[in-house]
Parts: structure tokens; sequence; C-alpha cells
């Protein structure tokens, strides 16, 4: 490998020299295996806020690098902005909507991207309102004008919570707003709801003076909505090629995972070393949102950390066709989440 | 029509067709997925699937981007006209135009909805913020390039300030100002799309942005093209009105062969 890069006239001398370098090189790779790391390229679903901990405190920790692995983690707009970039492997994982990912695979049936880990058991999906501006139920709506991000993870389930909840659709304006100004248009009450993950509207609303019993929030899965949430997928041809550096992945995440539901407070430092203009206790609080809503529910204390359960997402792939046309089919649900990475159950016990 | 003319007619067309040629061919023969780049004529078709909406959303951001590029050039040329008629009036304003043709208007974007609302409006004012700074430099460039000799002697021969700016300030800005309307025009559809990417119902950028959530692709891809046509067709336009205004300002032959 190392002798094929010299370009030069091959005298014997350079031979030599080239192959003692090489030999040397590929000693020292072999001796230690640290030296040889495995560089994953990470996207997540957003900014660098609380919910990232378990990501950030696994890099802070070394448990990837204890796993040979180089993991560098980029931000996103949204949890489906993932997807454009693992799909072509400009990222090799990332973490986003795996609804979406039903969606995209149904639209581009040529990228086989699969979800190998579920990060939010319970979506964080929802509609967040106020009560001084008429709406405390998902028919309050109608009549109103909701904002909503286009490339938002909570408003592509917007046609199943309109299903679930029998509002007339007709009756609502969608106003396309941008993440920047999402919250602030509710603060000042140009629209009277907005979609988002309730972690991410609820505590940004908060944080801007909105009084706390004037915020509703309609978590979608309280509603009918019963779909799973955000989970980390893989590159088709990553996870083919280097199927134990995503296995290895995983299990590190685990322990990010852990280390996060057990110490938040500490956690969370990790994400403020990377994000200069958010402060501790918003972060913090909104790190315990996710835990207790999102994160760590009643089937991840029975099942552990990551894992899906088949039956859960094959309902929720009918209740997508509801409101989704599959043009290549309803996909199984084997094909969506992959089970192979997953490290063994034990080691995925929530704590 | 001489043989070199013909090859000038005929370059934009080959040139373009030669690109479209090698970048078809370049996505078939390495097998890139459509999701990554598509090739032309998928695009083609994303043209013809969702016409209504391209046709629609096209004149949307047209209208905004020539709202706010008119508003740039009247706002332009006024105070080009006055940084380049007074020493202190351009010592005054040059420092803060500078600093506010550094904002990125992007970051504008999020306040200018905050006052306005969605749509419309914010899409204007961003296509008329970006676009005026160039337009006003070189005005007050045009100006402040005058001779002084010439100056001199029109003062000499008893013509006040007023007729000389008018009589020759003004018409030897043209050429600067009638340049300025090229590079104002592209960066008014640069404003237009930006804010409609973040706050509006409609345009092309808020297309691309419901395309993108929707995995669309060659849709992107089609907008994309969609604002290159009309930004072509626009800065056509301003050429012409540039050689038939002030053809005469140029006499060079440099890359006439």
């Amino acid at each position: 490998m190392q002798e094929g890069q010299f370009k030069m006239r091959s005298t014997p001398r350079t031979t030599a020299l080239a192959a003692t370098v090489g030999l040397v090189l590929a000693a020292a790779c072999f001796d230690s295996p640290v030296l040889a790391q495995q560089p994953i390229k990470f996207s997540l679903d957003w900014k660098f806020e609380g919910p990232a901990a378990p990501f950030t405190v696994a890099i802070d920790k070394g448990f990837f690098k204890a796993e040979g692995l180089d993991v560098t983690i980029d931000t996103a707009p949204g949890s489906l902005e993932p997807l454009n970039r693992v799909a072509p492997g400009t990222y090799d994982m990332g973490i986003g909507d795996i609804n979406s990912l039903i969606k995209f695979r149904d639209a581009n049936p040529g990228a086989p991207i699969r979800a190998v880990f579920m990060f939010y058991n319970k979506p964080a999906f929802s509609v967040v309102a106020r009560k001084s501006l008429g709406v405390t139920k998902p028919k309050d709506l109608e009549g109103k004008k909701l904002g909503a991000p286009a490339a938002d993870g909570a408003y592509a389930q917007w046609p199943i919570f309109v299903e679930a909840n029998g509002i007339d659709a007709s009756k609502v304006t969608i106003e396309n707003i941008g993440f920047p100004v999402r919250e602030p248009m509710l603060q000042k009450g140009e629209v009277a709801a907005i979609c988002g993950f309730s972690f991410s509207s609820f505590i940004n609303l908060k944080s801007m003076g909105v009084p706390a019993d004037d915020i509703v929030v309609m978590l979608m899965a309280d509603y009918g909505v019963n779909l799973y949430g955000n989970a980390v997928f893989v590159n088709p041809r990553f996870a083919a090629d280097k199927p134990e550096a995503v296995k290895r992945f995983l299990r590190a995440l685990v322990k990010g995972m852990k280390e996060t539901v057990s110490t938040p407070e500490t956690a969370v430092d990790s994400v403020l070393r990377r994000n200069d203009v958010v402060t501790k206790p918003v972060e913090l609080e909104r790190l315990r949102m996710a835990i207790k809503d999102n994160i760590l529910t009643a089937e991840v204390k029975a099942d552990g950390y990551g894992g899906v359960n088949m039956d859960r997402l094959a309902k929720a792939i009918d209740q997508i066709a509801l409101t989704y046309q599959f043009k290549n089919g309803k996909p199984k649900p084997a094909d969506i989440f992959d089970v192979s990475f997953l490290p063994p159950a034990a080691e995925r016990k929530a704590n | 029509m001489t043989r070199g003319e013909l090859q000038v007619r005929l370059a934009p067309w080959l040139y373009t067709a030669v690109l479209l040629l090698v970048w078809e061919a370049a996505v078939r023969l390495f097998g890139i997925p459509v999701f990554f780049l598509p090739p032309p004529t998928v695009i083609a078709q994303a043209f013809v699937d969702f016409w209504g909406p391209i046709y629609r959303n096209s004149l949307f951001t047209l209208s905004t981007t020539l709202i706010g590029f008119g508003m740039a050039v009247g706002f332009g040329l006024l105070l080009g006209l006055m940084v380049g008629w007074s020493r202190s009036i351009y010592a005054g304003v040059y420092p803060m135009m500078i600093g506010f043709n550094a904002i990125p208007k992007v970051a504008v974007v999020p306040i200018l909805v905050l006052w306005f609302g969605i749509g419309f409006i914010p899409a204007v004012l961003t296509a008329f913020l970006i676009s005026f700074f160039p337009i006003v430099v070189n005005v007050a460039t045009g100006l402040a390039t005058m001779e002084p000799e010439l100056e001199d002697v029109l003062k000499a021969l008893g013509a006040s300030k007023l007729d000389i700016m008018r009589k020759v300030g003004i018409p030897r800005t043209l050429p600067y100002f009638f340049g300025s309307l090229k590079v104002a025009i592209t960066l008014a559809f640069v404003g237009s799309v930006i804010s409609e990417s973040i706050a509006s119902n409609n345009g092309i950028g808020n297309l691309m942005l419901q395309a993108q959530a929707q995995f669309k692709v060659p849709l992107i891809f089609a907008g994309l093209v969609a604002l290159a046509v009309e930004g072509i067709v626009m800065y056509w336009l301003m050429a012409i009105l540039e050689s038939s205004t002030t053809g005469w300002a140029q006499r060079s032959g440099f890359a006439r062969t």
C-alpha cells in the first residue's frame, strides 16, 4: 500500500527504503489497533442542544475511541435533512425521523438505508399552542394559523394527526415558517400553534418569556399518532463494508445513553462545550424532558435501549399508509429496521 | 453575418448543450443516484410533471425580486448621487453602508419576518437590502472619477455645481450605473429566495423546501434551473438596457475576436 504511493524511479535503494517504511508502518498498525481508528461521519438531527448529550458524551468520555472509532458529529437543520446526507454516503451514519425514512425508502428504492437504533422510543413530535390564543385541543386548530417548517419531523406527521383527531384540515392555514422564526412567531401571536419537537418548542417558548401555564404541548403520541421517533440509521454501503464499525458505534452509544440518563447534569456539559450560545439550566431541562418523555419509556425500561418492537413498527407503517400512498408497496418492518447491529439485550438494559 | 459573428451567436447554446451532455453522461456512466445528482433528463421530466407549481412560484419570486430591485434602483441611484455630490455626506454615510452591507442577509430575514409577517414583504425587502449596495457604490464611483480638469473648465465657463452634475456628472455615471444593475438584479434573486426559504408560502425558495421535505430531489433542481433561467433573462434585459442607453461608452474592441 505504502510502496505504491511512491512514484519515483525505482532504484534498488528507494525500493528498499520504501519497503522498510511500509513494513514499519504495517507493524505499528498491527501492534496497536488504536492507531487504525475507523473514522465515522455522523449527522445529528438538530443543533447541539441537551438531547444530543448521549452522542457528545460518548465522544468526550472516549467511548467511541475505546471501540476504535474516530467519530465526528455535525449538526443538521431538522430531522429530515440527515436522510439526504446519509443516503448518498456524504455521512456514514445519522439520526433522524424513522417515519420519514420509511417514505424516503419508498421514494428512492435504490437507496436501502436502514435504521439500526431507536433513539426516541416515544416520538417528540408535537403541536405546541397557547391557551391565550384559543387552542387547547386539536379541534381548536380549525380556523387558526399553524406555523410549520417544511423540513420539520413533527410537521411530517401532521396528516396522521389530522386523521387521528378528526380535524378539518382545509380550515387550518399552514404557514411555512423556518426554524429561526417558529417560536418567535408563536410568542408574538402571529400563529396560534406550531409544529415542533416538544422539548424544542416548549423550552424555547418558556425561555422567551411565555408563561409555562399558557403553553399547550400536544404530544402527537398522546393524540392517536402511534409512531416511533428518531432513530440512528446507516448508509447501506457503509453497513455492508464495515458492519463491525456500526456494531461498535452502537455499543459506545449505549454507554453514552446510560451515562446521560444516570447523570444528565454532567452529561449536558459535553453539549455546552460545543455550543456557545446555550445555557446549562435550559439545556439540562430540555434533556431531562427528553429523557422522561421520549427516551426512558416503559418499553425501553422493559427491553433496553435502541431496540424496536416489530409489531409496533408494523402498526406504525400501517398508520403511515393511511395518509401516504406507497408507490412500491408497504415495506416490511424488518426491511426498515435492522436489528443485527444492536448489542445483546443484556448490554442495552436501561439503568 | 460573418462566420465569426455566427460563432458568437451560437456559443451560449453550444456551451450549455455541452455542459448538459457531460452532466447526463457522467451521471449515467458513474451510476450516480438520482437523490444525489439527477441527470438533466430527469430534471426536465420534473419540469413537465410540476409545471403548474413551478410556473406559479416562479412568477411570485419574479415579482418580489423585481419590486425589491426597483426599490434598490431608486434608492441606490438617489443615495449614490448624494454620496457623490458631497464629501461630507460621503464620509458620514459610507461607513454605515459598508457595515450594513456586511451583515449576512440570512440573519436579517427572521427580524423582517417578526416585523412584517411572512411571505411577500420580507422577500421584497431582502431583495432590496441585498441589491442596493452595488448600485450606490457604482454611482458614487462614477461621480468620484469625473476628471477634475473638466470640472475646472466648466466652472471657469460659469457652470454651477448643479449644471455640472446634470450635464456631465450624471451622464458620465450612467455606464457605471447600468453596469451595476446587472450585478444587482442577480443579487436581488438571491435575496428573495433566501427570504422565501425562511418564511413564505409561495415562491421558488419555498417550493424547493417543500420538495426537499418530500425527498423530490429532481424538483429541487428544477427550482434551481427555473431561478437560473429567470436570472439569465433579467441579466440579459439589463445588458440590453445598458447597451441601448450607454452604448456610446463601450468603444473597446478588446474581446471582439
